[in-house]
């Protein structure tokens, strides 16, 4: 009861309300997913020709900034960047939350989820989605001995330990992470790699297809990885003077980030610009469709904005802006990732009519009764209600766990 | 070990649409739920299947059959992740319904689009359905005299491929797996032709075994072999489904190159 009032103790009221929101959206998300497992998948916008939606590329999105946190945290000992060290058990946290979550986010894309054992049961390894399993379990195992090490000066700070102990157990902590390191990074990197490869090997699917996917998951995991580090520093250790030299890093880092990912995204759309056919119909979709909004604005002016911040602005405010803004940009881009992939089938049959060649896509069923056609070969796809409130629950609920963690365990006065 | 292969020769379809019919009866689908389709080229509005192309007078259309290609490479295959989707020795690809988690990898992967999820109980969408068209019968399913083995008056037994459950009327199954053609594997191993294949009025659908030189398959392929073609060939799937192009001269109705 005591340890409990001193942990409340340690958050503000504003803090209370917001976690206080959070935990309300994310049982609303339980709820809806409880419907959904009532009626099945029927009550999402996906169908036969869109199989994945937003539970998808969201999966993605939380991939990608789990990634984030073992990359800075061991790039702390690996490359020997000193003046981050106050941030890495945080980072680490982060990476910690995140990959859990992002497993946690599969499961409402499931239809049978209480099949999922199969996974371990009867696996089969020629399927990314099995390596994909396998790397996110031993990279949250990681990140939960990074997360350990990094908690225990902590812990005796907590305890009152005196000066000269802490500093041996600190600089213990740090000989550990440095011997994991070398580990960790490679799995941080690895995690996003195979999750775009899930993507990558369809050979179908023009829009993934190919070996520029892996790299570009990565550059946007720098991006929203060193967002979520950046931002929960700000939030839990504050604005500090004697950490201001390692938000600046992480400000570079960030605006790096930026950069190569832009540059990754241009490069791949002036290539496909050139040579035209299904890429022209990616195009069309990215930039003339509906999807205008999170390619133009999500992608490109909202992920400039955080760089113009990241570079000129460097102050509390202008700092979390940056990184929420960055959050959402790569959210954006993740969201991205799934229209022009359905909605360009390659599956066409051409025949001649009255001497003119002409060229059919072979249509797809549907697989509901709602609309008075049933063979499709383009679906609108907008997520459901439900899919909204499921996504944005996962998304409190990790928010919530990461925030409530991350003041427990490092929120003391260091 | 036979080598299952199927013909569908587009000189000889009349584009009647009896194998989507018999398909979606035999395997119990849904309503809106098909495994194999027909359809004609040009019909791109909603409700009218069966419109033309090109500009008067030389109106047209040909008849476009999708159906499962069974593929030797099959990505959806490759892609499972928990074996559900497995290829037999004799080159079906089927899914064991009791083993899919429906992640829907395998409709990711699938370059056809052959693949159906059940978004919904399928028993739900058939009462749905005749609530809509204010049908004065609703749905209940036949009183179940052998409840046990699954039967349902009017469709066929389970069928178990070595314990792997690879029939069941679609209309038993509960939502959240995927489905798609499984070449009638509760009839070939009885020694039947795939349902399709069965009814087909102009008989342009013809299944049958590739190691066999005397078999259906094997002499329609060698007599029409170097026009045969299959779909998405330079994707290196291997499709098991050939399709024999229209050879007559192009009339109203049009020519099938590939």
């Amino acid at each position: 009861m005591a340890w409990l009032r001193v942990q409340v103790a340690k958050f503000t009221r504003l803090e209370l309300t917001i976690i206080a929101i959070l935990l309300i959206l994310a049982l609303l998300g339980l709820i809806a997913w409880g419907y959904q497992l009532s009626q099945g998948l029927i009550v999402t916008n996906m169908r036969n020709i869109f199989p994945w939606g937003l539970y998808i590329a969201t999966f993605a999105f939380l991939v990608g900034t789990a990634a984030g946190g073992l990359i800075v945290a061991s790039s702390v000992y690996l490359l020997n960047i000193r003046e981050l060290k106050p941030l890495a058990p945080l980072a680490s946290l982060t990476a910690l939350v995140f990959v859990l979550a992002a497993m946690a986010m599969v499961i409402p894309d499931l239809g049978r989820p209480e099949r999922i054992y199969y996974i371990i049961l009867s696996p089969n390894f020629t399927s990314l989605l099995v390596w994909d399993f396998i790397v996110l379990v031993s990279y949250a195992v990681l990140s939960l001995i990074h997360v350990y090490i990094g908690f225990k000066p902590y812990a005796a700070k907590m305890r009152g330990l005196p000066e000269h102990e802490v500093k041996v157990i600190e600089e213990r902590s740090y000989r550990l992470g440095r011997l994991l390191s070398p580990i960790s990074l490679p799995f941080a990197v690895l995690i996003h790699t195979v999750t775009a490869w899930i993507f990558a090997v369809n050979a179908g699917r023009p829009w993934w297809y190919g070996g520029f996917l892996a790299p570009s998951f990565i550059a946007a995991a720098l991006v929203s990885g060193s967002a979520i580090v950046l931002l929960t520093s700000l939030l839990i250790y504050g604005f500090r003077d004697e950490l201001k030299q390692a938000y600046n890093t992480m400000a570079k880092i960030l605006g790096m980030a930026i950069l190569i990912m832009l540059f990754l995204i241009y490069q791949d759309y002036v290539v496909r610009l050139w040579w035209g056919a299904e890429e022209h119909q990616i195009l069309s979709i990215l930039f003339l469709g509906r999807l205008w909004v999170t390619t133009i604005i999500g992608e490109l002016i909202i992920i400039l904005v955080a760089f113009i911040l990241v570079v000129f602005v460097r102050t509390k405010a202008g700092l979390t802006l940056a990184s929420i803004l960055a959050l959402i940009g790569v959210y954006a881009h993740r969201f991205n990732l799934m229209e022009p992939a359905y909605n360009v089938l390659i599956y066409k049959v051409s025949g001649v009519v009255g001497g003119v060649k002409v060229e059919e896509i072979v249509p797809v069923v549907l697989g509901d009764m709602k609309h008075t056609y049933w063979l499709v070969t383009y679906w609108p796809y907008f997520p459901s209600i439900i899919e909204i409130i499921i996504t944005l629950g996962w998304l409190s609920g990790t928010a919530l766990v990461l925030y409530t963690l991350a003041k427990i365990l490092f929120g003391g006065k260091s | 070990m036979p080598k299952w292969a199927m013909v569908i020769d587009l000189n000889r379809c009349t584009g009647c649409r009896t194998c989507m019919v018999a398909c979606a009866m035999w395997h119990g689908l849904p309503p809106g739920v098909f495994w194999t389709t027909v359809k004609w080229a040009g019909s791109n509005v909603p409700q009218a299947d069966m419109a033309t192309i090109g500009d008067y007078p030389s109106l047209g259309s040909y008849p476009i059959h999708n159906i499962c290609n069974h593929c030797d490479n099959a990505p959806c295959v490759k892609v499972c992740p928990v074996n559900a989707t497995y290829k037999r020795d004799d080159g079906m690809v089927l899914i064991d319904y009791d083993k899919c988690i429906g992640c829907r990898y395998c409709m990711s992967a699938c370059p056809y689009g052959v693949r159906v999820f059940l978004w919904e109980d399928p028993s739900r969408t058939i009462s749905d359905a005749l609530r809509r068209v204010k049908s004065p019968y609703p749905y209940k399913q036949a009183p179940d005299s052998m409840a046990e083995q699954n039967y349902i008056y009017g469709y066929p037994l389970d069928h178990r491929d070595n314990g792997r459950l690879v029939y069941r009327p679609v209309l038993k199954l509960r939502r959240g797996i995927v489905t798609k053609c499984n070449w009638c594997v509760e009839r070939v191993d009885k020694g039947l032709k795939p349902v399709c294949v069965e009814v087909c009025v102009g008989r342009a659908r013809i299944f049958g075994d590739l190691s066999d030189p005397n078999s259906d398959v094997s002499r329609m392929l060698a007599e029409k072999g170097p026009n045969a073609v299959r779909r998405l060939e330079h994707l290196g799937t291997e499709p098991r489904v050939y399709y024999i192009p229209k050879t007559s001269k192009p009339r109203i109705l049009g020519e099938v190159t590939s």
